[in-house]
């Protein structure tokens, strides 16, 4: 169990031909705190994964939470 | 808009590769987003932005290492979305589900030591998902994604119980298609 977190930030600018100047400059930048919780039984290859992420902050995009769940099995 | 790569999907054990052999991955994402924000963080309207998507991804790991005691790895993923926007103000507006873009790694290496290990990669994501840009159903970006990454994880304990994981991945987009009125796509050079 832990702390995790991700970032997200455009670095270049948007272009195509239906993108204004305006539309095309704003760049989006996202933030986002979150925890996971991670389970893994080496003897039989298994891991269950379990993340959520609260954003904060975002400029340009949307804003919201993400919650993932995975799991994965080494044959 | 964002960039493609489902944001969090590596933030724990990022540097680690599966064990040799092949490996089956499953990651289900839930995305909710209830804001639309602008440039400077202020609301510029409300509703409902729901995606779900199912990363069916394949991995195989050599057992041989290369230069530098690296184990080569490739990997492929098949991605099932459906996504819905609604706007607090206009209603809905748009939905779509079904097989999204193809996402393959041909190249990976990974190094693998007691208290570190380090994964880097290229990956390319293909638009073979449905996309139209005057649709209200995509499920595709429309555009190829080329990227690379990285991913470190120090192993902070022996036991490798307690972890500490970075990863950086940059994303390049081609262009993406535009339609003419009868849906044949057409130069996209401005």
């Amino acid at each position: 169990m832990g702390v995790i977190g991700y970032g997200q930030w455009q670095t270049t600018d948007k272009t195509g031909p239906t993108i204004t100047p305006t539309q095309g400059s704003a760049h989006y930048q996202v933030n986002a705190p979150g925890f996971a919780s991670n389970v893994v039984l080496p003897a039989r290859g298994v891991s269950l994964g379990l993340k959520y992420f609260k954003e904060f902050s975002n400029r340009s995009t949307f804003e919201g939470y993400t919650l993932q769940i995975a799991g994965a099995v080494t044959f | 808009m964002r960039g493609v790569y489902p944001t969090g999907m590596s933030a724990t054990n990022a540097g680690v590769m599966p064990e040799s052999g092949l490996t089956y991955a499953n990651l289900f994402i839930f995305n909710a987003r209830d804001e639309s924000k602008g440039p400077d963080g202020e609301v510029l309207a409300t509703g409902t932005n729901a995606v779900m998507i199912d990363l069916n991804t394949f991995v195989w790991v050599s057992r041989e290492t290369l230069f530098g005691g690296a184990r080569f790895s490739a990997a492929a993923t098949l991605l099932v979305s459906n996504n819905s926007l609604a706007s607090d103000t206009a209603g809905q507006l748009s939905a779509g589900g079904g097989f999204a873009d193809f996402y393959f790694q041909p190249f990976i290496l990974g190094w693998t030591t007691d208290r570190v290990a380090i994964r880097t990669a290229y990956g390319v994501l293909a638009p073979t998902g449905r996309f139209n840009a005057d649709a209200s159903d995509d499920v595709g970006s429309g555009y190829w994604t080329h990227a690379p990454s990285i991913g470190v994880t120090l192993l902070l304990t022996k036991d490798k119980t307690t972890t500490l994981s970075a990863f950086y991945m940059h994303e390049f987009h081609t262009d993406a298609p535009v339609y003419t009125q009868d849906r044949r796509p057409r130069s996209t050079t401005p």
